[in-house]
């Protein structure tokens, strides 16, 4: 009797301990391991073999040379091209997450207070999120055409001089923010409306019979009730801007704009990667930005896990 | 019963004994330039015809992944047995490449058939690894109805630097608001390299003597960019942001671009319907010798890959020696690639002197020199890249060279160059 009870709760196969799970339990491992199964395959062991790239000097053609940390201690120490291209991802991320976020924010909110059409505009704004950042980026790249584009017809038109929109140093990162900020623009939306279409009425009300206007109303219910909204798309902006590569592809038409001016840190390593063939060094940028990235969140998951209740 | 086994057993050894007999060798071969694709595929039946054995797999990889793609190859075991190839990736794959065979290709009739052979592709001791086709080098492009309109002719056609810079800037036509409206002279995306050709016009060199570093912040590199700084930002002939110099010839835009000559290959695709003559490079002096007047490039054939199976290497050879042992190909090619062929025997075929751009290019060649491996890092990454997008955002001559030549010595510095050939140009005399 004893041992018929050791093996129930102890059992000794995987089949065994299989079976004498919950069939609901059984249901979520099926559902989940073949997921897990495939971040492990295409995911986590491509990492985990990057990461030993990293200490190697490496390129597929010649034999693989350890070379410890010397990519990195270059990646610090010398690679200029490094820097730059940070401090224009950075750039980058942060026009994109601020400016970006603040429109959509004041978009969501008109939206929101439609009672009529408002599918049609969401599904207006929405729509350049599900065309290709290729195809966007080619359409803008005709806008901003010195000579023929849309803009600076227009601009021409209200007697204003043409810019040299990607050509430019000044101009060239910005020109592909603002492509970047009206690709992304229906996506943050939706995900504001969401949240504002969470918040009960009853709040509103009771605020409006003590007097409040429509500012303190965002204000003091709001804006401090979409808080995990805002954090989520702090993070999801914040991680999507640091790996920024496509438009600036397409938009510099692949060099990283005059002067490298619109390069990116994962425009730099794919260029270290694929056009130099130097894939270690490649692999221990990408380890940078992971801990970039990494640090980054913890400290907007430290700053922003208050959480808010009425 | 024991009769019937054996009578089995025979017929499965002649099945088995006919397959290996009929068994045919499939070659796989790579390709990025369609028209010569579409050009050697004509061949490779005619050459499948005359050899039932040999059965050919081919692919189209675009040129921008052509590359990545042979590199992924030879990581997992997945290349082609023949690949075309391109001398910008000769030494980063060379280890990846089987040398030509001496029997079937020997160096003594090489080096008495093709210009500038040992500059151009003996890489390592006595070894080449890929077929001399044709060579490239920058000439001016013009058209002709703008020319005509103006009141040129081919009398007009300038030697001098100076006459050419008058042209352009007759040419040119602005807007009311003072932007350029038809380019004079079109050097949008190529600044740098013409200006390297101007640079070697006025003595200068790319790399310093050991090829371990560049030179460019120097008196002929000063005074070569100066020339184009005025053409620019003095006379105006272009603009920044103005077409490439591919779409403003195509779209006629501008009256005259410099480019390499595969630019001929290209509009007659892209717009046949534009008339436009070439000529050959002015000098600061009017005259070609002693050189050089500009760089060449050679236009490199088909490499076999290192990993291919010993059988398919060898057939691969066999083919290649019949292939390019075909002179009506290798005119065909030359005129598919905008190219002067490399093998002197063929520079008076009837169909490469008949051809303005290719015949203009086998005029110039033997006054441009071959400097070997260029990186990335010192063409088109930065570099000649920096000089031009400097003197587009009216940077000073000094402060463009200044940092595109730290720029480039950095990029020899990291990875030092292994193909030099710079010093073997031999100056012309009259």
């Amino acid at each position: 009797m004893e041992l018929k009870t050791s093996n129930k709760t102890r059992p000794g196969t995987i089949i065994e301990k299989i079976k004498s799970t919950k069939a609901t339990t059984r249901f979520v491992l099926a559902v989940l391991i073949p997921s897990a199964l495939w971040y492990l395959i295409f995911n986590g062991i491509p990492m985990i073999y990057a990461f030993y790239l990293s200490f190697f000097k490496m390129n597929f053609l010649d034999p693989p040379k350890f070379v410890g940390l010397q990519n990195y201690i270059y990646s610090f120490t010398q690679d200029t091209d490094l820097y730059l291209s940070l401090l224009n991802t950075v750039n980058f991320m942060l026009s994109t997450v601020l400016i970006g976020g603040i429109i959509a924010f004041i978009f969501a909110l008109l939206l929101n207070d439609i009672k009529k059409g408002a599918a049609f505009f969401r599904t207006v704004y929405f729509l350049p999120v599900v065309c290709s950042m290729v195809a966007i980026g080619v359409l803008w790249t005709w806008l901003y055409q010195p000579r023929f584009g849309i803009i600076n017809s227009f601009l021409q038109f209200i007697g204003l001089g043409r810019l040299m929109w990607l050509q430019s140093p000044d101009t060239a990162l910005l020109s592909v923010i603002v492509a970047s900020i009206w690709k992304g623009l229906g996506f943050t939306i939706v995900i504001f409306l969401a949240g504002l279409q969470g918040i009960p009425g009853s709040l509103y009300e009771a605020a409006e019979v003590d007097g409040a206007n429509r500012f303190q109303k965002i204000r003091h219910i709001t804006i401090p009730l979409l808080r995990p909204t805002f954090v989520f798309i702090l993070i999801t902006g914040v991680i999507n801007g640091l790996q920024a590569f496509t438009q600036m592809h397409v938009m510099t038409g692949g060099d990283g704009g005059p002067l490298d001016s619109a390069k990116t840190i994962v425009f730099h390593l794919y260029e270290t990667a694929f056009g130099n063939y130097q894939m270690g060094r490649a692999a221990s940028i990408a380890f940078i930005l992971f801990v970039i990235i990494v640090v980054l969140t913890v400290i907007q998951l430290k700053f922003t896990n208050k959480k808010i209740q009425y | 019963m024991k009769k019937l086994s054996i009578v089995t057993l025979v017929l499965f050894l002649l099945i088995v004994s006919a397959g290996a007999v009929f068994a045919k060798t499939t070659l796989s071969l790579w390709d990025w330039h369609l028209p010569r694709m579409e050009l050697t595929q004509e061949y490779i039946e005619q050459y499948q015809k005359e050899n039932p054995g040999v059965e050919f797999e081919t692919q189209l990889v675009g040129w921008n992944d052509y590359f990545i793609r042979l590199m992924a190859g030879l990581a997992g075991g997945d290349v082609p047995d023949i690949a075309s190839f391109h001398n910008s990736q000769a030494m980063a794959f060379k280890n990846h490449l089987q040398p030509y065979p001496k029997d079937l290709f020997p160096l003594d009739v090489m080096r008495e058939n093709i210009i500038n052979f040992d500059a151009a592709y003996v890489l390592d001791g006595d070894n080449f690894y890929f077929y001399p086709v044709g060579i490239m080098s920058g000439l001016i492009f013009y058209n002709k109805d703008m020319w005509a309109k103006a009141g040129y002719t081919d009398a007009d056609i300038p030697k001098t630097w100076d006459e050419f810079a008058d042209i352009a800037e007759n040419l040119t036509q602005h807007t009311s608001n003072g932007n350029v409206n038809i380019a004079g002279f079109a050097l949008n995306g190529i600044l740098g390299v013409f200006w390297l050709d101007l640079n070697y016009q006025k003595g200068g060199t790319l790399y310093s003597e050991d090829g371990k570093a560049t030179n460019w912040n120097s008196k002929p590199g000063q005074e070569a960019l100066q020339y184009v700084d005025k053409l620019v930002n003095e006379m105006r002939v272009t603009e920044p942001g103005f077409l490439d110099f591919t779409e403003a010839l195509g779209t006629e835009s501008a009256a005259m671009v410099y480019s390499w000559s595969w630019l001929s290959g290209w509009m007659d695709t892209n717009y046949p319907e534009v008339d436009y003559g070439v000529f050959s490079l002015p000098t600061f002096d009017g005259k070609l010798t002693p050189g050089p007047i500009a760089r060449n490039n050679h236009e490199i054939g088909m490499a076999v890959m290192k990993a291919a199976p010993e059988n398919n290497k060898a057939e691969a050879f066999t083919f290649l020696k019949w292939l390019y042992e075909d002179t009506d190909y290798l005119v065909r090619v030359n005129l598919v690639l905008g190219t002067a062929p490399a093998n002197k025997n063929l520079l008076d075929d009837p169909r490469i002197q008949g051809n303005p751009v290719i015949a203009t290019i086998a005029q110039q060649v033997p006054y441009t020199i071959m400097p070997g491996e260029i990186p990335a890092g010192v063409e088109v990454d930065g570099g000649l890249a920096t000089i031009r997008d400097m003197i587009f955002n009216g940077a000073s001559v000094e402060q463009a060279l200044k940092i595109a030549n730290d720029e480039a010595t950095k990029e020899l510095r990291e990875t030092p160059l292994k193909w030099y050939a710079e010093d073997l140009y031999v100056p012309i005399t009259e």
